[in-house]
């Protein structure tokens, strides 16, 4: 039998000839080596010959993909059986790469954020990638890797104290599991690329000392200022507006539906509201939950801050 | 609510002489603005709005009795001019008359903008006219081509705001007074103050507030004293600074959150750093002043960013 990680999973079992009804004991096996503390949300026990209980599925190790689990019982009266079958974890499906351009709304009289960006669902996490073609002033192989590394390491350090959740893992928002069966993690690739770009940036180099270039994006393309205005944060606020991210200020691009408050209450500045803030709260991975759940084959998830 | 403190002044003398310039330039013939049949707009309020600082826009309001009040958040147009702050003045009822002639030939609603074409991110200017109740509202990008009407209005208001930073309100100047290189070479001291220039009480974030980075900084650009031409991005650098205490006035807390300043009071501080690596010789130090905080406690501060005029260091060869 197969479950997701987080389902409750019936343990059955018969006793002959009959005994005592009670309380057993259960052992939870993975691949022969019984498992620490197992939860069960029904106490396993034997009521006229019947034994039932039900157990909170937990993945036992990192290679719970291939693990096979058996439980053994001992009834005090009865002695002590293996279950006959086994059980393996269901796996999340994984889906190939895409190619999206959905278009968000702004407000202010803005143009459109986007969601601008390959997407795939590997077997551990929602992976996007973002090709960049440069246009306008040189931009150096040096300043790429940093402007790369600066926007995946905001992007992706944000979502590090964060996890992709099944809603349904009855262990609920505070899941301890530590694998990647019932929770699912986020990663952001930037590359700059010569051709089969999502959208073409141009360079605009100002003078040391003068006032630096405006620095936008959108699905339609985007201008760098170079020097940014704000070097720990713009590269990385601009590439939110083509992951689907709104301004958070009052004046900028905002978002219509309110998910994105402009300005976003005192103690929640981020990336998206505030210069040199690199924060990231679940909120701007609402999108990448929404691919998730496109792709999970029915099963829904959620984003958690353990 | 505090009294408005009218103060009729000579803004009109620039703004004339650029309704002036438009109309001989034949931006805005004054000939057709008296022969047009439809009644000058009666606006209530007129909002101006340049995101030159994305976060917080510079900011004109001008209502229907004529006080026009800008918001200044940043000097990054204006470098030679390291204020931001609160400007108010009055405008004569000529002054008024002719605003709204130009709000009313062409139809100010009816003049083409950039309404859903501008990205995110970029800098706009935005304009917002109230009559009867009733908002009519144009914004415009930086990158494409603007209507010459509107281009007209939007000359215009960026002139009154100009006449009206003569008028300083409660407005904060920055200064770098002194950069000095520590006698190991490898740090950096700054000697700064924050002086309201205005005729009313300010309240900033305190410089030591800003101290480490949090939701705004305090931070210095190097570049070489060179022409421009021979410059390039990567010869600029940032550090943040990393102490700051106040000098004076001694009472000055630099544990503070909030500094208080009175008209024409300065206060004081030095700010260090170590000195970020950079090529040795004649070399512009600027400091900035970064608060994106409305409320750091109960009262209300300046946000923006200020940038100082930048002073001179010769860095060593050797640090």
């Amino acid at each position: 039998m197969t479950a997701y990680c987080g389902d409750h999973v019936k343990l059955e079992g018969t006793v002959t000839p009959a005994c005592a009804d009670g309380p057993v004991t259960v052992q939870i096996l993975n691949n022969g080596s019984a498992v620490a503390n197992p939860v069960f949300a029904v106490a396993p026990k034997v009521v006229g010959g019947r034994i039932e209980g039900t157990w909170v599925a937990k993945s036992a190790s990192a290679n719970w993909r291939t693990d096979k689990l058996t439980f053994t019982v001992n009834v005090p009266s009865a002695g002590s059986a293996t279950s006959s079958n086994e059980f393996t974890f269901k796996k999340r499906p994984t889906a190939a790469s895409t190619s999206l351009n959905v278009a968000h709304a702004s407000g202010n009289g803005y143009g459109p954020c986007h969601e601008k960006h390959d997407a795939r669902l590997d077997a551990d996490k929602v992976h996007y990638e973002l090709k960049l073609r440069l246009a306008g002033a040189p931009f150096a192989a040096a300043k790429q890797a940093a402007a790369k590394t600066l926007i995946q390491n905001v992007w992706n350090s944000g979502f590090a104290n964060k996890k992709f959740h099944r809603v349904d893992c009855k262990r609920g928002r505070t899941c301890d599991c530590t694998f990647d069966c019932c929770k699912a993690k986020f990663e952001l690739e930037v590359n700059f690329v010569a051709s089969g770009e999502h959208l073409t940036v141009t360079v605009h180099a100002t003078a040391p000392g003068a006032p630096t270039h405006r620095s936008s994006m959108s699905g339609t393309g985007g201008d760098w200022g170079d020097p940014a205005m704000s070097p720990a944060s713009t590269y990385a606020h601009e590439t939110g507006h083509v992951l689907g991210q709104a301004d958070e200020y009052a004046a900028g691009a905002t978002d219509p539906t309110g998910v994105q408050p402009a300005p976003p209450p005192a103690g929640d500045e981020n990336l998206m509201s505030t210069p040199g803030n690199t924060t990231l709260l679940i909120r701007h991975y609402r999108w990448a939950l929404a691919y998730l759940n496109a792709n999970a084959g029915g099963d829904t998830y959620e984003t958690i801050q353990p | 609510m505090r009294p408005f403190n009218p103060r009729r002044r000579s803004w009109w003398i620039a703004a004339y002489a650029a309704i002036t310039t438009a109309a001989c330039s034949g931006c805005m013939p004054q000939k057709s603005v008296k022969k047009d049949a439809s009644p000058p707009m009666d606006f209530e309020t007129i909002e101006y709005l340049d995101s030159e600082l994305p976060v917080a826009p510079q900011k004109l309001n001008i209502d229907r009795q004529g006080h026009a009040r800008f918001e200044s958040h940043t000097n990054w147009s204006s470098l030679d001019v390291p204020e931001m702050g609160v400007y108010q003045t009055t405008l004569a009822e000529t002054e008024l008359q002719q605003l709204a002639a130009t709000l009313t030939t062409p139809p100010f609603q009816s003049l083409p903008d950039h309404w859903g074409k501008v990205r995110p991110g970029d800098r706009t200017q935005r304009i917002r006219v109230t009559t009867n109740g009733t908002a009519t509202e144009k914004l415009v990008g930086s990158s494409d081509p603007i209507d010459p009407g509107l281009k007209r209005v939007l000359d215009l208001l960026s002139r009154v705001a100009v006449a009206a930073k003569q008028q300083p309100l409660q407005v904060v100047r920055l200064d770098l007074q002194q950069a000095n290189i520590g006698q190991d070479g490898a740090t950096l001291s700054l000697t700064l103050s924050l002086t309201n220039i205005g005729t009313d009480p300010v309240a900033v974030r305190s410089p030591g507030h800003l101290v480490p980075e949090a939701n705004g900084s305090l931070s210095i650009t190097l570049w070489p004293n060179a022409p421009a031409t021979q410059l390039k991005p990567e010869d600029q650098r940032i550090a943040l600074v990393t102490s700051v205490r106040a000098s004076a006035p001694p009472a000055t807390a630099s544990a503070a959150i909030t500094l208080e300043l009175a008209p024409g009071a300065s206060a004081e501080y030095i700010a260090e750093l170590a000195l970020p690596s950079a090529a040795p010789g004649s070399t512009n130090v600027r400091l900035t002043y970064a608060n994106y905080v409305e409320r750091p406690e109960q009262r209300e501060v300046l946000v923006g960013e200020l940038l100082s005029r930048p002073t001179l260091i010769n860095l060593p060869s050797r640090r």
